[in-house]
């Protein structure tokens, strides 16, 4: 899971001194959701992962789409399952004012 | 949107300097153990390797090599095991002989994770073990495994393998990735190559026969890497290689 306060403090950190020096910066957290393509199910990932042993959620968290490996879906029981949001750290959009 | 891997893969990738894709569009003519056996020659001539195992479905790098030790976590990524010299990474390392059900797009997002994850560090060659066939698994390799590189292609005598050597050439090629040459594997002894005339055919280079080598099946994954170098597959393997250009 991503320490949030963490990366808004390193990002402050990263653009000071830098072009983004004074950018303002918003990070916003995505629910992930896990979905089965067999039922049609969608769980939270915390859901998903209930009940995991801690190596096995180490592994989903290197790579989540292992999750279909370890986690069964909670309504049917098949193994159909997929990341369909939160995945990942991505830099949506930048917005540049007044530039030369 | 910016993904933050891209910046990762391509750092990663820098310290590669050669990408040997073993790859043909059959299942079970011996891509593994081509690959596995490649790698263990290219240590032992003296260069840094990494294996990469792709068989998503069906990962049998560990076994092949006895590799049985986790993979280290560092604030760099997974470094994986090494074995004979070899840094061997697989899904297998993560998902410990489960299956792995995954869809189109989930494979595209597991190949590119695991390339941005592991840590191989400076390599000569970077073998990659391809799954059968010309699907996502090829095509992802293609996308982000970039940098100098070309395919080996393992096909057996049978018109059904031959087939779809024929299918990943041309996609390979229209991929952009240059086919070194195409290895008949499993060869009855004595027996004139099929193989020879298709893959002029395909207007690739034939590289020679590995035969059928009983003893493999009782070494694989029980006698050490190491012994499967003094295999008869490992002797005439090395001189398809030596063929295709590979120092080994």
């Amino acid at each position: 899971m991503l320490d949030v306060g963490m990366l808004r403090e390193l990002l402050g950190e990263l653009s000071r001194d830098s072009l983004l020096s004074g950018a303002s910066i918003s990070v916003e957290v995505e629910r992930a959701v896990i979905r089965c393509d067999s039922c049609g199910a969608e769980i939270s990932f915390g859901e998903a992962v209930e009940g995991l042993k801690d190596e096995e959620k180490e592994s989903i968290h290197f790579v989540p789409e292992l999750i279909s490996s370890f986690a069964r879906c909670r309504r049917c029981g098949a193994p159909d399952l997929r990341v369909v949001a939160g995945r990942g750290v991505k830099i949506v959009d930048v917005v540049v004012q007044g530039g030369e | 949107m910016i993904d933050y891997r891209d910046e990762l893969v391509g750092r990663r990738l820098r310290e590669i300097s050669y990408i040997l894709l073993v790859g043909g569009g059959k299942g079970g003519v011996g891509k593994s153990l081509v690959a596995a056996v490649t790698s263990l020659q290219l240590a032992r001539s003296g260069h840094k390797t990494g294996l990469l195992d792709l068989d998503l479905h069906g990962p049998s790098s560990l076994a092949i090599l006895g590799v049985s030790d986790a993979p280290a976590e560092t604030s760099d990524g997974i470094v994986p095991p090494r074995v004979e010299g070899v840094s061997v990474m697989s899904i297998d390392l993560l998902v410990r002989g489960r299956p792995l059900p995954l869809s189109g797009s989930a494979k595209e997002e597991v190949v590119k994770e695991v390339v941005a994850l592991t840590a191989f560090g400076p390599l000569d060659y970077l073998v990659v073990d391809l799954p059968p066939g010309t699907g996502d698994e090829l095509l992802s390799a293609a996308r982000y495994l970039r940098g100098r590189r070309g395919a080996l292609i393992v096909t057996t005598a049978s018109p059904l393998s031959l087939s779809a050597s024929r299918r990943s050439i041309e996609i390979l090629r229209g991929l952009g990735i240059e086919v070194l040459g195409v290895v008949e594997n499993m060869a009855a002894a004595g027996a004139r190559s099929d193989v020879e005339g298709a893959a002029g055919e395909m207007g690739a280079r034939f590289l020679g026969q590995i035969p059928y080598d009983e003893e493999l099946e009782g070494l694989v994954g029980k006698a050490g890497a190491g012994r499967l170098l003094s295999t008869r597959f490992s002797g005439a393997l090395r001189q398809a290689l030596l063929r295709a250009g590979i120092p080994v």
